[in-house]
């Protein structure tokens, strides 16, 4: 991943963390209870993980140090992308078919729609009305990977997963939930529901991920189950 | 004999130990309880109509003891909602209070004090280091009330912590800043008692 396409991805994740703007709106299922089928849009997803060292030490060294950062950060994403390229892992198809799932064991019925999948936050526009749907849910997910708070045995690489929720009627757009969700956190982040990363999943040192390349995956979907459970159980 | 002088770094050591701290309370068998709840006194709770408004709160030994029909019982709080004509947020979380954290519930009640709704232990997520449901104000709610959760109370939970923090260091020639992580383990014992916040946050007519 390059500086700016990190950075991009940053950005998205602190719109979803403490920095947001836009409220927590809990669902209300007892005044909805026709919203029976819920039009699941394409989740916005990156293109690919990423594995972020919170404080890399080249941050102290200017423009120079950023650079060498940069570089350590590409060649880490990419590890990431080989194991997962490895494994035949598709980790929005899983996410997906992990969300649609517990909606459905919720009482709902659960139809696909097409969306850009490249964004990095909500949409801009929903489809509007259609037969048969009576709301969409926007789910964006900017960022996904590993993370790590610093250097050394005591704060190891573990599992990060940031979405957004947002639940609109189909005719209006009214919005029925908006809700932020982040496994691993870093920081405060106080209006966000925060999942624990797994203890099973730490690795003390980047290399220990390229050693065991299963669990790492493991870890990764792991986050991305936990946090599409979290996100249906908002609409409970 | 040698100089009692030498107890002195001993003596400085024994004033900088951390100090003991005593089991948080997790049984209520020998607190008195009522059957009913006591919704005198109750707390009221601030509003807004513009911004998001906290009202905090503490459930102590102190507190009224609900002695409910399950053979349970449960310390708790009562506030009073605003009659808003709008409609808003009602966020309630349980906070950290040292290593202990309030196992938490809500009953949302009528003016007359019957039951409309509930918020349970399913209910609640962590948001920071808080335990916190959100609700959707109902007209017809005018009490809101916090319990501990009986079921709970003893259990742990243990939630890893992520942080960054800057230091400086100054030479005579520059000063360079430098980032160190944090990850360490938080492990907190629920119990009937704690520091409780309810915030309201109005939901504009669009819904947004």
């Amino acid at each position: 991943m390059t500086i700016s396409k990190l950075a991009a991805a940053l950005t998205a994740l602190l719109a979803l963390s403490a920095c947001a703007t836009q409220p927590e709106i809990p669902y209300d299922r007892n005044a909805e209870q026709s919203n029976k089928t819920i039009g699941l849009l394409t989740p916005g997803w990156p293109s690919g993980p990423t594995s972020f060292l919170a404080s890399e030490p080249g941050q102290s060294f200017g423009l120079v140090g950023a650079l060498i950062d940069a570089a350590r950060q590409s060649n880490r994403d990419k590890d990431l992308e080989k194991i997962i390229a490895a494994h035949n892992l598709d980790l929005r198809a899983q996410f997906v078919t992990r969300l649609s799932a517990n909606l459905e064991s919720k009482g709902y019925k659960v139809v696909a729609v097409s969306a850009d999948a490249t964004r990095s936050s909500f949409a801009k526009k929903y489809p509007g009305a259609a037969e048969g749907i009576d709301s969409y849910l926007d789910v964006a997910v900017p960022i996904y990977g590993y993370m790590a708070a610093g250097i050394g045995a005591d704060s190891p690489y573990r599992p990060w997963f940031a979405a957004g929720a947002k639940l609109v009627r189909a005719n209006d757009a009214h919005v029925l939930m908006q809700d932020r969700v982040v496994y691993n956190t870093i920081g405060e982040a106080k209006n966000v529901i925060t999942l624990s990363p797994d203890p099973q999943y730490a690795f003390p040192k980047w290399n220990d991920v390229e050693a065991a390349p299963d669990r790492a995956v493991a870890g990764m979907q792991d986050a991305a189950d936990k946090s599409a459970d979290t996100i249906a159980n908002l609409l409970k | 004999m040698k100089s009692p002088l030498f107890l002195l770094p001993v003596l400085a050591l024994a004033a900088c130990a951390t100090k003991p701290v005593p089991p948080p309370m997790v049984d209520l068998a020998a607190v008195h309880c009522e059957s009913d709840l006591a919704l005198g006194g109750a707390t009221p709770v601030l509003f807004d109509p513009k911004n998001g408004k906290m009202t905090p709160g503490l459930i102590d030994g102190g507190a009224p003891c609900l002695a409910e029909k399950a053979g349970t019982r449960a310390l708790y709080r009562v506030f009073t909602l605003p009659a808003a004509a709008d409609s808003f947020v009602i966020d309630v979380r349980a906070t950290p209070w040292a290593n202990t954290i309030l196992a938490p519930r809500v009953l949302m009640l009528d003016g007359n004090g019957r039951e409309t709704r509930s918020a349970t232990r399913a209910d609640f997520t962590f948001r920071g280091q808080s335990l916190s449901t959100l609700l959707r104000s109902h007209d017809d709610e005018r009490y809101l009330v916090v319990l501990s959760d009986s079921e709970m109370l003893g259990r742990t939970v243990s939630r890893i912590v992520e942080g960054v923090q800057t230091n400086m260091v100054f030479t005579p020639y520059a000063a360079v800043a430098y980032n160190t992580g944090t990850d360490r383990t938080n492990v907190m014992t629920l119990t009937p008692t704690g520091r409780v916040e309810v915030t309201l946050t109005p939901i504009k007519p669009d819904g947004k």
